[in-house]
């Protein structure tokens, strides 16, 4: 079955937050990890055919000459993506915690530096 | 889920060097300062993204209404396309703490612990910045971003190229980008939300 639009809308918004990851584990510091270059290819494929060239039937995505795989292979990559999205968040973004204490810390801080202008 | 089972758990990540991986992200920051950061100021005409200049006037607006100013160091947020000459008339910045002043309002226990924490970038909105070029070890806080002049910027760097003191490499950039976005981004797991 055809992912529906919003669910391939979600999915090609999320990569935009993979390409930095796929690029930065590409890049020297962690030039080991094996990550198919390819990947990135079809991602940004699909994010474009997602957003720019394909077109849309009702709440359904209506592939054609403008996608650029099928779907099986489609659904396979944004697995992948989805699987580098989930990595990244625990490899790059910390906790989004603040407690009161820090809260308070930040704002000694920020007034120890400002006037009143 | 931790660092090392996600990694271990990732079908992307050759078996074999799951624990070169692993081990690479867990010495962070350690050697962060010979990547982060590019040898020299980026083209010394133009703002780009990332880009960490000294003594730039911010305000905030503070609970009473008004505004309070300061002058701080910033890293600049917005893209480099958005900050050429002609394009939008504000950029956006971030400051960027210090990181021994800012620990100085912990106490003694837990200060150390809040370090190292932003040093290895634990912190969602903390990126961190090792010491370099005058700077002592920072973050850049992205949740205290402002605007400020694109013109005003373009002429600090244009006429005081001392107060630039760092730009950021290009994998020290994708480094950046991964926390400004996982900082600004909530990966949603229920497509029924998105299609309601």
């Amino acid at each position: 079955m055809a992912p529906t639009l919003p669910e391939v809308f979600r999915k090609a918004v999320s990569t935009a937050a993979v390409f930095p990851l796929i690029a930065f584990c590409q890049a020297e510091a962690v030039k080991k990890v094996d990550i198919v270059e390819q990947q990135f290819f079809v991602s940004e494929q699909v994010m474009s055919a997602t957003l720019g060239s394909a077109k849309f039937e009702g709440n359904e995505f209506d592939y054609n000459d403008n996608w650029l795989r099928p779907i099986p292979e489609l659904t396979r990559q944004i697995n992948v993506v989805n699987e580098l999205v989930d990595l990244g968040a625990i490899v790059f973004a910390g906790s989004r915690d603040v407690t009161a204490e820090e809260a308070n810390i930040m704002r000694q801080y920020y007034r120890s530096k400002l006037r009143k202008l | 889920m931790y660092l090392e089972e996600a990694i271990n758990k990732a079908t992307i990540i050759a078996e074999e060097q799951k624990a070169d991986f692993f081990a690479c992200l867990d010495r962070l920051p350690q050697d962060l300062d010979r990547w982060l950061y590019n040898p020299t100021i980026l083209e010394e005409q133009s703002l780009n993204q990332g880009d960490i200049l000294n003594n730039i006037p911010i305000c905030f607006i503070e609970d009473d209404g008004d505004a309070y100013g300061g002058n701080f160091t910033v890293a600049l947020m917005s893209t480099s396309c958005d900050m050429q000459p002609g394009r939008l008339p504000y950029v956006l910045a971030a400051p960027v703490v210090s990181l021994e002043e800012l620990t100085q309002y912990k106490n003694k226990d837990t200060a150390n612990q809040f370090a190292e924490q932003i040093k290895k970038n634990k912190i969602a909105r903390y990126f961190f910045l090792p010491a370099l070029n005058g700077l002592g070890d920072a973050c850049i806080d992205f949740s205290q971003i402002v605007t400020i002049s694109s013109n005003f910027m373009h002429k600090i760097k244009s006429e005081k190229p001392s107060n630039c003191v760092l730009s950021l490499s290009q994998k020290g950039y994708y480094f950046f980008l991964v926390k400004l976005m996982y900082f600004f981004a909530r990966i949603e797991t229920d497509p029924a939300r998105t299609a309601a």
